[in-house]
């Protein structure tokens, strides 16, 4: 498609929008923000329902709501998870602002029936599927490894995301690598969202407000990674009081101050969490040497600038460090900052401005007899964005907006002190630039129908200087081409069409249908499945095309039993292309020509998600059942045939329950089970100079036994005053100390090396936890 | 360098304190005897040209070889003299008459069944190994005795090494295959860390060092060979790049030879 049709297609949507805007009475609006009245924490998705009538929105990212209705009385419902609903009549005959303040729930302790679940992205309203939300309040009661509360790990409980390893924070979301999630936190791109190997996430709970995932029908202002979108919001900050919460756990503390600035008009937070595992290696004289550990730091301030302004800054710092005698050492991890400004222009018109900073980075320092190396990679990003909110009328809600990335990676730097072996290496940096356009409409044509339209175009930019290469099929180099910097090496342009549309079929029930095209432009280099630091980060070059994927899905939605249960199920496919994997016999270690060593290939991932939740009562929770396929197809693998790609496991259960025992008792429990990833087993073994070599002819046909565990958990609150609230926390994981494989190895046996042996490695059995919770 | 990604994954295996490890059985699948061949053509004397040619075994069988009788196998010296190997003892073919040359290119080829197999490899310049040493080497928590060859990388890429250790005239079987791109043209002090405790050194131990100049295809091979066979978590599960053209997989190589010793204090 040239540029001029593209933009020609995006136009033509976005005028698809306001061609609906002549028709009929002149509209005014209702719009305001909606906060917490406990907190002043703005809320994210709270409802704004027309009473007696099919209209309705929700509030966006900032609290932000607007609605266009002609000239009336009305009732409006305000509601949101965990709040107790308010009703407002509005007698409608100018534009109105109405800021609305929510009472937590709980607060009341009317009942103690309060718990979770109704936030559940899965709403059978509207037209957006694909989507799972979490709270932290939410997941609060689900036992965890370690006791170590983790929106990412709990995630891994819903249906179509799955862990990429036992204990793992990495996902696989429908049949995707990790690379193909885009994990942000305030809009922040977080490249490596792991600590210790992936065993926890960057994301301390405490400071955490909420998460989205999207695993299909992502809205066009998201754009970059081919699976998921996991959109990770931070606390603002209490603006009514200080508070301080904290805990003390097995692996980590954590502290968490919070408080108005200025009652009502600014706030900040600062949450921090440093784990001590360290502490007990020191105790050992066999680790005493050895340092492991890691901390976050999150911080938020907000001010109001005055009615139609606000501004937030917010930032992320998080660091592992790891050493092991003085023979090595070595510290990686992210910071982020994004500073944001919400204007409104008018009862209609909203917008957000962003520039966000992201940083990754890991340090490297091996001594080794005479040779002290250093090993040094990084990879940044500068962007700026603006999103603006367009309500139109009653039927159709405009959301348009443009975002621009500058992304420089320093691919490797290999420096060493005289005495060395290693010749000093400083690869080129790369230098990239990300751009997009997008428009999108909400329609609402009918009371039973929801279109949501829209598209994105992205634009990359693939910049001088330094030396780009020209490989011929073999990844032979034919020729070296050095460009200056600021030179334009290559551009590629995608249009990635958004479409989505919700029918209800009666007032608990609905189906949903959307199409959805993603383009990926940064990929990540890795031989391992889990997370590794060392992982390597490129961009799309003259060889690197960007990855892209087509996603069709279809879901029924339904509410059952007055709202005491709901119903969901979605069947997906997806296919990919440009996907990556690296040459047999690659060595991505620093390697400046790493491209030549790749492959490229397509994938197709298709599976049908079941959910049933129970959303009130005494007895909370969900069972979860995904069946589906992941492959994929290389030229120069599995003689170019297609196969398991590593992510495919066939069945995926999970069963999640909490039972509200006592005002003073939560006992809760979880249960997984999924297929075993797809492995390749030798089929024959040789012997070559002397040296044990196994035989292998066809990838990823083999399994991995299967996955599962049962983890019990217990909250016990132990004082809860005005003031005061403090709790402990009992979880143990794999309560029947199930080994489940990490790894399994073929090596020659250690007391018999003529014979073979299959050695399998598993990680935790029975990791009982406790911690200690309080806030005041 | 290659070794980080195994600490990454030791510390790992430390961290999580409470993994364990287990002897499993397992179904597997097996395939038709592959051909392999395992030839080198050397500049040593005592050691000289030989090829092993034998077929794969089932894994769950033991280690011994299943022997290739009765090919033909011969080995070229540029377009000159050609050497015919005969067959000295079960699936082992020798001439040690054929004694290798620094930049001279062997041509194999094997003739079995109607089956044949050629390869090509040219004898690289040979790296004096300047001498072998014992250090001290610090291995999460103690510390091990390591041998460490020193040699002199000359200056400009190409140069490939190959290193085996013979604990008391046992072969340790790790590999140890080096590229030139970070050493180029330095004194190279790397010591050659053994992955298994079972092989730890002991006083009055006899350490031989193995180490031989290797073209790029051989490089290729066993580099491919540490990242795929050794039953590492990271490994590749692909066979190593075998330089050797027709309906076999393994390896040929015209290498240098030179062997140092020392004794564990």
């Amino acid at each position: 498609m040239t540029i001029r049709k593209t933009i020609k297609a995006v136009l033509l949507l976005a005028l698809f929008g306001s061609a609906q805007k002549a028709i009929g009475q002149k509209n005014f609006t209702i719009s305001g923000s909606i906060k917490s009245k406990n907190n002043g924490e703005s809320i994210i998705g709270a409802s704004i329902k027309v009473l007696n009538s099919n209209y309705g929105t929700t509030s966006n990212e900032y609290g932000f709501y607007s609605i266009s209705l002609v000239p009336n009385t009305y009732q409006i419902v305000y509601n949101a998870l965990g709040k107790t609903p308010d009703t407002l009549s509005i007698n409608l005959a100018s534009n109105i602002e109405k800021n609305i303040s929510l009472l937590e729930a709980n607060y009341e302790l009317t009942s103690v029936t309060v718990t979770s679940s109704k936030s559940s992205g899965r709403s059978v309203t509207g037209s957006q599927m694909g989507i799972e939300k979490l709270s932290v309040q939410e997941s609060k009661n689900i036992p965890v490894i370690f006791g170590e509360k983790d929106l990412l790990k709990t995630i891994q409980l819903l249906p179509g995301i799955k862990p990429a390893g036992d204990g793992n924070s990495g996902i696989f979301v429908r049949g995707g690598s990790t690379d193909q999630n885009q994990i942000i936190l305030d809009e922040a791109n977080i490249y490596n969202a792991s600590h210790l190997f992936g065993f926890f996430s960057t994301f301390n709970s405490d400071a955490i407000k909420d998460i989205a995932v999207y695993k299909g029908g992502m809205p066009a202002q998201y754009g970059g990674r081919l699976s998921s979108v996991l959109d990770v919001r931070m606390n603002e900050g209490n603006n009514q009081n200080t508070s301080v919460s904290g805990s003390l756990g097995l692996i980590s503390g954590k502290l968490n101050v919070e408080g108005p600035i200025q009652k009502n008009k600014s706030s900040f937070l600062i949450s921090g969490r440093r784990t001590y595992a360290d502490v007990f290696l020191k105790m050992d004289e066999k680790y005493k040497d050895n340092k492991l550990f890691f901390y976050d730091l999150n911080a938020k301030l907000n001010y109001e600038l005055g009615k139609k302004d606000k501004l937030y800054l917010s930032g992320y710092f998080g660091k592992d460090f790891l050493g092991f005698n003085n023979q090595f050492t070595t510290n990686w991890g992210n910071g982020t900052g994004t500073l944001r400004w919400n204007h409104i222009f008018n009862s209609r018109l909203f917008l957000n401005t962003s520039v966000i900073f992201s940083n990754y980075n890991y340090e490297f320092k091996v001594k080794n007899g005479t040779n002290d190396i250093k090993i040094f990679s990084q990879i940044r990003d500068w962007n700026l964005k603006q999103d603006y909110q367009y309500s139109i009328n009653n039927k159709n809600n405009l959301r348009f907006g443009w975002s621009s990335i500058y992304h420089i990676i320093r691919p490797g730097e290999i420096t060493s002190n005289a005495t060395s072996s290693i010749n000093d290496k400083i690869q080129d940096k790369r230098y990239s630039f990300e751009n997009a356009i997008y428009v999108s409409n909400m329609f609402k044509p009918n009371k039973n129908l929801n279109i949501t339209l829209g598209a994105r175009l992205s634009a990359f930019n693939v910049m001088g200087g330094g030396n780009f290469f020209n490989i011929d099929e073999k990844g032979s180099i034919i020729d070296t081409i050095t460009y200056t910097k600021g030179a334009v090496v290559k551009t590629y342009y995608n249009l990635e069409p958004r479409v989505s549309i919700g029918y209800m079929l009666n007032i608990n029930s609905s189906i949903k249908a959307a199409y959805t095209r993603n383009a990926q432009y940064m990929h990540q280099i890795t031989n391992s499945n889990g997370s590794n630091p060392l992982d390597k980060w490129a961009s799309t070059s003259n060889i690197i095309k960007p990855q892209t994927s087509n996603q069709f899905s279809l879901g029924y939605y339904s509410n059952i039993l007055l709202n005491t249960y709901e119903f969901t199920a979605e069947a997906y496919y997806k296919e990919m292309e440009n996907v990556l994997d690296y040459r047999n016999g690659a060595d991505l270690f620093l390697n400046e020509t790493v491209e030549a060593q790749l492959l490229f290939g397509k994938g197709r991932a298709y599976g049908i998600e079941f959910m049933l939740k129970k959303k009130t009562g005494k007895l909370t929770g969900w069972i979860s059942y995904t069946l589906s396929k992941s492959e994929r197809k290389i030229i120069g693998i599995n003689s170019n045939k297609w196969y398991n790609a590593t992510q495919d496991r066939t069945h995926d259960i999970s069963i999640v329950g909490i039972y509200q025992l006592s005002t003073k008792w939560t006992l809760s429990g979880n249960f997984v089970f999924y297929t075993g990833s797809a492995v390749t087993f030798p089929k024959g073994k040789y012997q070559v100079n002397g040296q044990t070599a196994y035989y292998y002819n066809s990838r990823n046909a083999d399994r991995m036994p299967n996955y599962h565990r049962l983890d019990f958990g217990a909250t016990m609150q132990l004082k809860k005053t005005k003031k005061w609230t403090k709790e402990l926390v009992f979880s143990l994981y794999n309560v029947y100390g199930r080994e489940n494989a990490f790894t399994i190895n073929f090596q020659d046996n250690k007391d018999n090396p003529n014979i073979t042996e299959i050695r399998q490695t598993s990680l935790f059995r029975w990791i009982p936890s406790i911690s200690y919770n309080f806030k005041f | 360098m290659r070794k980080i990604y195994s600490i990454l994954y030791t510390a790992l295996l430390v961290f999580a304190l409470t993994s364990c490890e287990k002897i499993i059985d397992l179904n597997l699948n097996t395939t038709a005897p592959i051909i392999v061949v395992d030839g080198q053509v050397t500049n040593s004397l005592t050691v000289g040209s030989i090829v092993k040619l034998s077929y794969t075994n089932k894994v769950k069988s033991d280690n011994s070889i299943l022997p290739l009788l009765g090919a033909i196998v011969t080995i070229q010296e540029d377009n000159g003299t050609v050497y015919s190997l005969p067959e000295v003892a079960s699936g082992i073919y020798r001439n040690l008459s054929l004694v290798g040359i620094t930049g001279k290119t062997y041509h194999l080829k094997v003739v079995t069944n109607g089956n044949t197999l050629t390869s090509s490899s040219k004898m690289p310049v040979m790296v004096n190994f300047d001498s072998l040493v014992v250090e001290d080497f610090p291995n999460f928590g103690k510390t091990v005795k390591v041998a460490t060859p020193f040699y002199n990388d000359p200056k400009g890429l190409g140069n490939n090494y190959n290193f085996s250790i013979f604990k008391n005239g046992r072969l340790i079987k790790d590999a140890f295959a080096y590229d030139d791109l970070f050493i180029d043209g330095k004194k190279v002090t790397f010591p050659l860390i053994y992955s298994r405790e079972n092989d730890e050194f002991k006083k009055g131990d006899i350490i031989e060092v193995t180490m031989n100049c290797i073209d790029f295809a051989n490089y290729k091979y066993w580099f491919s060979f540490t990242q795929s066979s050794t039953g590492s978590p990271l490994a590749v599960p692909d066979n190593p790049m075998s330089n050797i053209k027709g309906n076999a997989i393994g390896v040929f190589g015209a290498n240098t030879y030179q062997k140092r010793k020392v004794v564990i204090p």
